[in-house]
C-alpha cells in the first residue's frame, strides 16, 4: 500500500504538462513593399 | 480610403510543428507609424491542402471553414520603431501540422495611411489579393509579407523518469 501510493505520488508529480512556445519566422527581409496595409 | 481583402499561404514545411498558434505579427518598416487606422478589420487562419493559391478566395478554402482570430474597428498600428507587430487579442488556433495554413486579413475602409512591411519573393502564387472586401476574385502574387507565429506546444514528462523513481524506493 504504501509502494502503491508513492508511486501514485510520482506519477502526479512527473505528468506536469509544460507549454512550450515556439516562435516560427515565415520569410525573409528581401523587400519592404506596402501590401497589404496601404492606404489609397 | 480603401478595403482590401488578401490571403496568404503559409506552407507546412515552413511551420513544421503542432500546436496552438497563439500570436501572429508582420515586421514593419519604414515607420515609424501613428494612428493608421483599418476599419472592420478581421483576421482569419484556414487549414488548407493547397500548395498554391486560386484566383477565388473560397476555393483555395479547400472545403475547411475560415476562423475568425482577430478582429478590431479600427484596428490601429501605431508602431514608434520598425519590428513585429502582433495583431490584437488573437483567439488560439489549433494548427494541425499537416495542412498548409492560409493567413486572410480584410478591412472595409482605412484612412489613407501606408504601413511597409518586410516581405520576401516565394516563388509561387501564395498571395491573392483584392481591393474589395467581399471580393470572390483576386490578382494572384508571389510577393509575401514576412510574418512570425507563436505556436504552443503542451509537452508532459514521460514516464521513463518515473521507472527510475520506482526503483529506488522499492
Amino acid at each position: 500500500m504504501k509502494r502503491f501510493l508513492l508511486c501514485a505520488a510520482f506519477t502526479s508529480l512527473l505528468a506536469t504538462s509544460t507549454v512550450v512556445a515556439d516562435e516560427v519566422i515565415i520569410g525573409d527581409q528581401e523587400m519592404s513593399f506596402d501590401s497589404p496595409f496601404c492606404g489609397s | 480610403m480603401s478595403s482590401y481583402r488578401v490571403q496568404e499561404l503559409v506552407l507546412a514545411e515552413e511551420i513544421d510543428l503542432v500546436g496552438t498558434i497563439s500570436d501572429i505579427a508582420f515586421d514593419l518598416v519604414d515607420g515609424p507609424y501613428y494612428d493608421a487606422l483599418f476599419y472592420y478589420f478581421e483576421l482569419y487562419f484556414c487549414h488548407t491542402s493547397l500548395d498554391e493559391l486560386t484566383e477565388n478566395f473560397s476555393d483555395n478554402y479547400d472545403g475547411n471553414t475560415p476562423i475568425l482570430v482577430s478582429e478590431a474597428d479600427p484596428l490601429n498600428i501605431t508602431l514608434a520603431e520598425d519590428g513585429w507587430f502582433s495583431f490584437p487579442d488573437p483567439a488560439p488556433f489549433e494548427y494541425d501540422g499537416e495542412n498548409n495554413l492560409i493567413v486572410e486579413l480584410r478591412w472595409m475602409e482605412d484612412n489613407g495611411s501606408d504601413v511597409y512591411n518586410w516581405g520576401f519573393d516565394c516563388g509561387s502564387y501564395r498571395v491573392l489579393a483584392t481591393k474589395f472586401y467581399d471580393g470572390d476574385t483576386g490578382f494572384l502574387s508571389t510577393k509575401m509579407n514576412r510574418m512570425r507565429l507563436i505556436l504552443e506546444t503542451d509537452t508532459t514528462l514521460q514516464p521513463a523518469s518515473l521507472g527510475k523513481v520506482r526503483g529506488r524506493y522499492r
